[in-house]
């Protein structure tokens, strides 16, 4: 059919069924009408056989079914197409965006982003080539073009407004938008202040500006790398286990213990032997590396194997695999000796991993029921996430996107196969588990992450402790880094490379956090100017690069890391981790093993002069730079105030992290052995006289349980009574004894009279495949200014700590 | 007029009929559902601890108690003991008529198991108790009576658990294991609160609200209304303890 005029032609592309009607041609832009019928116009018919066939299998890519049509290419070059048999407008999205008659809702808004993102995800190569080829010349023009100040203001403004609006609409797609948007404002950042600020005068000037540059170009890539790592987690569910038991393989699990007393031990044997698995497949080994003869006794009496050796050569890792020469399960689950596993640990993890055999971890993340030094200092216990929570919570199961979620050194279970094959568990740094976990994937091995946590433990107690665990982390994965260096080296893919870099050299924020801390000081006390800029420039550029990195981040991972909490934990850290980390950059041989301490007493609230030591001087330094800024901005060399309000807010900052550090460093009271865990189930309270009461559960411990109060019912001091509880329809009564009595609680002490009973109190409780699913309900929801407050509020109680702690120490004398 | 019949059964004595059929009634009365025992057990005792000068016996709840020997029973009133309550009794609509019935096999017994909506086999956790449920099966299963063949409305209580027993608790699992979802999940425990409460004249609810035994009982009254379809049990909710 030859078209009769231009007109008629388009209309009979576009479908438009009335031409004389502007409005219909404008609809028809945008929205295709599926309901006509195919047609087949050929716009253009390439003349060589060899060039049309190029041009037909790069359409086949891209998913185009009419290669002749213009339009289709158009829109196959930047939108999936959808099947031939969908009836979903194309455009849809966009009409709704620009509808003027509907203000969509935000998640209406959400939904419409959500088809767009199918539309945009690409699914082959050249859709990826296009993009890249299309956004990058883009994003480098936005990136890199130079501003004035009126025009960055206005940038700024324009991207924050753009940002306050998106980061209200649910879903990924606002995610990633708001990542861009930080990318930019931090990219814009960066070249600026490499192109533009380093014209500094003097040597000293220029060493230092050196110095500051390097410390914050860490921060960017590492906040770069943070965002491939979390742009989208997985979040993966269980996969269903066979029906047939029969078919379940063989399990190993190994409980490695070196020094830990036995009462931490025992509730994780007692939980490991009760793990729901087929009972001749599932062996229980306690690697003891302390040779205790209790120990041994113990893992008989419980009906365990107990494997012990004589030298003691590579810590835990050697531990594990003397373990593994000696037995033969087709998989092994590892568990810290003081992580509880539940009942459904196995049932939950091991579906992924029996579906395919090229699996060869899977992970779940480590949970504690104890508050750590940060916690418990701070008593944000269950209300601010811990610092292990990001990790575990968020950056893992965003690794899992990549295949490269890794393996924690507990929690977790590993195919023998690619075990044996690696030759073990790493023994080359002192993060074995990182390392093995880097190992596999270089031999193509795939990797799970399951964000179910499925097992608990106790969190370190003091600060001192906390902090050794930290450093030999930090040493440890800058040792891979350094000795098998996931940037080079055969088998990962790229970003399976990125993400270990960026866990490997997150580590290395020790300096830079120091350098930040005191940069103001160079300043205040040396007037080094080490940033050549305007000062309304200077705030122009970075404002907007501190605020849209925090919208992201608490967008994306607020549910796990408040924001300016990272500040507050890197810097108790950053101290303690500096030298060992820069000693295992330059060396990596350096260092040894440290078991983390667990299970400890703190009798007495003190402050721990000798961790907080470095705070203090960071303090006092910032302080008196303050009272220097204050100065000269009343009394001498007035001339450069912009500069010095600049610097003295930077000192203000600094000061109020550091007073929250200092805050972490005061040690509250810890008097009870074994943590109470909060958990609200049915109970049954059987007094001797015969009577019953319902009631429910308060909290509970390995020895104790309270319950609520039936009204009027008052027990005598030590008197004997039964608890029941139920494990699915079971019902499991316990003997205890009264041991204190509120208006609303009953604290009962609970009397095993044998192991059986005490496994049946651990089946009730620590294992109920439940136990932890609920525990970050009880989280403040993040916001910026809100947790800036609670930061603040936490750095003015350290204030007042260190205030009454200096007029004890002064009345001492 | 629709009667909801209820037969509580049991092969041994002592596991607890006639005053589960009391403890039931008086739940069912807290939350005005007019509900009526009748005693279908010619040794039974309604009748001796009840004055006697009354010959229907009302409670302090006004749930109807109809006494064995307040009822002529031949073989066409026993044949149909709605026809029978609904001619010479004051019942309302929408009545759960609770029958405690004598120890099976029982003429009697059979009677009010075939016309049951619901048949509550009541149990004691001991080792009798296998023995009776065997028999029971048996019974239901019309092997014996042609017209006693209504296992869909066959259920078992245990009742009177204790936990604390070791024997028991294995019980209960061998129990759960041969009637599978026969078995109700509410238990009833042991509560010495339950004898202690008759002994005062008071309900249960009055003289221990917050014990065990009540508990499950309410349970069991949710699950007896829902399963009966009883109009209640959609507008209701559990009053408050």
């Amino acid at each position: 059919m030859i078209p009769q005029s231009w007109q008629e032609h388009w209309a009979e592309i576009l479908n438009v069924r009335q031409p004389d009607r502007l409005a219909q041609w404008l609809l028809r832009l945008f929205i295709i009408d599926v309901s006509g019928r195919p047609r087949s116009i050929h716009y253009f018919k390439l003349p060589n056989r060899w060039l049309n066939s190029i041009h037909l299998s790069v359409a086949h890519n891209l998913g185009i079914t009419h290669p002749e049509r213009l339009r289709d290419w158009i829109i196959g070059c930047f939108f999936i197409l959808p099947k031939a048999t969908s009836k979903t407008r194309r455009f849809d999205w966009l009409w709704g965006l620009v509808s003027p008659y509907s203000v969509p809702a935000f998640s209406k808004l959400s939904h419409k982003l959500d088809v767009f993102q199918n539309l945009m995800t690409p699914q082959s190569f050249t859709h990826q080539m296009i993009y890249w080829i299309i956004g990058l010349p883009v994003l480098l023009i936005i990136i890199s073009i130079p501003f004035n100040i009126e025009q960055q203001a206005s940038f700024f403004l324009i991207t924050l407004v753009f940002a306050l609006f998106i980061r209200r609409v649910p879903g990924s797609l606002s995610n990633s938008i708001l990542i861009m948007l930080s990318l930019i404002a931090t990219f814009r950042y960066a070249i600026w202040r490499v192109g533009q600020t380093l014209y500094v005068e003097t040597m000293g000037d220029h060493i230092f500006s050196i110095i500051l540059l390097l410390a914050e170009s860490f921060t960017w890539v590492v906040a770069i790398l943070s965002f491939v790592q979390t742009i989208m987690p997985l979040r993966r569910p269980p996969k269903p286990m066979p029906i047939d038991t029969h078919d379940w393989p063989s399990v190993d699990v190994f409980i490695p213990s070196y020094n830990e007393p036995l009462e931490i031990v025992r509730p994780t044997l007692i939980a490991a032997k009760g793990m729901d698995w087929p009972m001749h497949k599932l062996t229980i080994y306690l690697l003891d590396d302390g040779n205790r003869d209790d120990f041994r006794d113990f893992a008989e009496e419980l009906g365990i194997e107990y494997i012990r050796r004589e030298e003691h050569q590579h810590a835990k890792a050697g531990n594990l695999n003397h373990a593994l020469t000696l037995t033969h399960g087709e998989f092994i689950a590892i568990f810290d000796c003081d992580h509880i596993p539940t009942r459904s640990f196995l049932q939950v993890t091991m579906g992924w991993m029996i579906a395919d055999p090229n699996r060869a971890l899977v992970q779940t993340p480590h949970h504690f029921f104890s508050p750590d030094p940060f916690e418990r200092n701070l008593k944000t216990f269950r209300e601010v996430p811990n610092e292990g929570y990001l990790f575990n919570r968020m950056i893992q199961d965003g690794n899992d996107l990549w295949n490269a979620a890794f393996f924690c050194g507990s929690c977790a279970v590993i195919r023998r196969g690619p075990l044996e094959r690696i030759g073990g568990v790493a023994v080359e740094t002192v993060t074995e588990d990182a390392h093995t976990a880097l190992k596999l994937h270089r031999l193509g091995y795939e990797s799970i992450y399951l964000n179910i946590p499925q097992a608990a433990g106790l969190a370190t107690e003091s600060l001192s402790a906390h902090i050794g665990q930290r450093i030999r982390w930090a040493r440890g994965m800058v040792q891979i880094f350094r000795s098998d260096n996931p940037l080079k080296g055969p088998g990962l893919s790229l970003l399976q490379r990125l993400c270990y870099t960026n866990a490997s050299i997150h580590f290395l924020f020790g300096v830079p956090r120091f350098i930040f801390l005191i940069a103001p000081l160079a300043y205040l006390f040396f007037e080094l100017h080490f940033i050549h800029a305007e000062p309304t420039l200077l705030m122009l550029y970075v404002v907007p690069y501190i605020l849209h990195a925090n919208m992201a981040n608490t967008k994306i991972q607020g549910k796990f890391r408040h924001a300016f909490w990272a500040e507050v934990y890197e810097t108790v850290l950053a101290n303690y981790i500096m030298i060992p980390t820069t000693l295992a950059l330059i060396n990596p041989k350096f260092g040894k093993f440290n078991v983390t301490p667990k299970g400890g007493l703190i009798h007495e609230s003190f402050v721990d002069w000798k961790i907080s030591s470095p705070y203090l001087i960071l303090l006092i330094l910032n302080l008196l730079g303050f009272s220097i800024g204050l100065g000269r901005l009343v009394f001498w060399n007035q001339f450069e105030a912009q500069v010095v309000v600049i610097n003295l807010c930077w000192t203000v900052y600094n000061l109020s992290i550091l007073g929250a550090a200092f805050s972490v460093a005061s040690e509250a009271k810890q008097i009870r052995k074994s943590h109470r865990i909060p958990i609200d189930l049915p109970a049954i309270l059987y007094l001797k006289n015969g009577r019953t009461y319902a009631t429910r559960t308060h909290d509970f411990s390995s020895d104790g349980i309270s319950i609520s109060r039936p009204s009027g019912l008052a027990l005598e001091p030590g008197e004997l009574v039964s608890v029941g509880l139920y494990r699915g329809d079971q019902e499991y009564t316990f003997t205890a004894r009264e041991l204190n009595t509120s208006n609303e609680h009953l604290g009962l002490k609970l009397t095993f009279t044998s192991l059986a009973e005490e496994s049946e109190f651990i089946q009730c409780t620590y294992s109920r495949a439940d136990a932890w699913s609920t525990w970050h309900h009880t989280f403040h929801s993040d916001h910026i200014t809100r947790s800036f407050k609670e930061v603040l509020t936490h750095s003015f109680l350290g204030y007042e700590k260190l205030f009454t702690r200096l007029v004890f120490q002064l009345r001492q004398f | 007029m629709k009667l909801f019949l209820v037969a509580l059964v049991s092969r041994c004595g002592g596991t607890g009929r006639s005053s589960l059929s009391r403890l039931l009634a008086d739940l069912l009365s807290e939350r005005n559902i007019p509900s009526c025992i009748l005693e279908l057990d010619p040794i039974g005792h309604l009748k001796k601890i009840k004055p006697s000068h009354a010959d229907l016996v009302t409670n302090p709840n006004d749930t109807l108690i109809v006494p064995f020997d307040d009822v002529s029973w031949d073989s066409s009133s026993i044949a149909n003991i709605r026809m029978q309550l609904s001619q010479h009794h004051p019942l309302c609509d929408q009545t759960i008529v609770l029958m405690d019935t004598a120890r099976f096999p029982n003429d009697f017994t059979d009677h009010a198991a075939a016309q049951a909506d619901l048949v509550i086999n009541v149990v004691s956790a001991n080792p009798e108790s296998f023995l009776a449920i065997g028999e029971l099966q048996e019974l239901f299963s019309g092997a014996t009576k042609k017209e006693v063949r209504r296992p869909a409305h066959l259920f078992h209580l245990l009742n009177q658990i204790d936990s604390r027993i070791v024997l028991q608790r294995d019980i209960i699992t061998i129990l759960r294991d041969t009637l599978d979802e026969r078995l109700l999940n509410h238990m009833i425990h042991f509560d010495e609160a339950i004898p202690e409460s008759t002994a005062k004249g008071l309900s249960l609810s009055s003289y221990a609200p917050r014990s065990q035994a009540r508990a499950d009982l309410q349970g069991l009254v949710n699950w007896m209304l829902k399963v009966l379809g009883h109009s209640h049990h959609t507008q209701d909710s559990t009053p408050s303890v």
